[in-house]
């Protein structure tokens, strides 16, 4: 396990800049939301998927979840046809994602459509996701 | 050496009302109210100038005010948190009387009516998201939904 500032990013994850992780299993792609990305969502209430068998690109919305403020949308960091939804995370087992964001509160499996080229668009690299995660908290603190 | 740490005041909403009668250029039906928010400026309602037969009716705008400010909010908050800029936004908000078992007057339902403009290129992205949260209501269209407890306790100020 990696931890760049307070956040763990582990090692064999792939991380899009939309706070999603996508880790590749079996030909498939588990996908779910990054440790920074649930601590800034806070208390996650609910998380839902879009229609199973659909085929969503890279950086569309595969579901959305929802917080105690707002409800805010959960981007494919690979194109793929939407394979499964993690139904644990309906409801009261939603705070999975809290407790454990790269492990029991994964959100969808996809089954990917041009996994190699896009995964030249995620990172993997701990100095680049740092200098990366610095900007994203200094723009989620700056006042609008 | 640990930082102490600064202690956070518990926000209660709470709003307090002054009967204006006695107030030179009020009325017997004025009233005040001041809200435990600093968002929220104090309301004077006014009713003494006008005639009778207008005067009813302002607690129920009010109701529709709550009805849609907050689920307003979970909007604007939403679309921001998905930088999704809004180009125009407007509601309209109805509270629709009906009468209870009794006999008795009471609000039935409100509807809101929402005209949102956002830039084409988040169109799906945002109708996705609001789906959802209409779906799942607010904090106010929930407990209004449900039912709210109203409790009145009379303190006497007569010594």
């Amino acid at each position: 396990m990696v931890k760049i500032l307070q956040y763990e990013y582990p090692n064999g994850f792939y991380f899009s800049k939309d706070h999603m992780w996508a880790k590749i299993e079996n030909e498939k792609v588990r996908v779910g939301i990054t440790d920074f990305g649930q601590q800034i969502a806070g208390k996650i209430l609910l998380v839902r998927s879009r229609r199973l068998e659909m085929t969503i690109d890279q950086g569309k919305i595969l579901g959305t979840m929802e917080t105690a403020k707002w409800v805010g949308p959960l981007k494919a960091p690979v194109s793929g046809v939407l394979v499964e939804f993690n139904t644990a995370l309906r409801h009261a087992g939603a705070n999975l994602v809290n407790k454990d964001p790269y492990g029991g509160g994964w959100m969808f499996f996809l089954t990917p459509t041009n996994l190699e080229e896009e995964l030249k668009n995620l990172m993997t690299d701990p100095r680049e996701i740092e200098v990366w995660l610095k900007e994203e908290i200094k723009d989620k603190q700056a006042p609008k | 050496m640990s930082k102490p740490k600064k202690e956070v005041k518990k926000y209660i909403p709470r709003v307090e009302m002054q009967w204006l009668g006695k107030i030179l250029s009020y009325g017997d039906e004025d009233l005040l109210f001041k809200f435990n928010h600093k968002a929220l400026q104090p309301i004077i309602m006014q009713k003494s100038v006008l005639p009778l037969e207008e005067r009813a009716g302002t607690s129920r705008e009010l109701l529709a005010a709550v009805a849609s400010e907050c689920m307003v909010e979970w909007m604007i908050m939403s679309l921001k948190r998905a930088k999704i800029p809004i180009e125009e936004f407007t509601t309209t908000t109805e509270a629709n009387m009906g009468n209870d078992e009794t006999g008795r007057t009471i609000v039935e339902s409100c509807d809101t009516v929402v005209n949102l403009k956002l830039s084409d290129d988040k169109l799906e992205e945002a109708k996705i998201i609001l789906e959802h949260l209409l779906e799942v209501g607010c904090l106010m269209s929930r407990s209004l939904e449900r039912g709210i407890k109203l409790r009145y306790k009379l303190n006497w100020l007569n010594k």
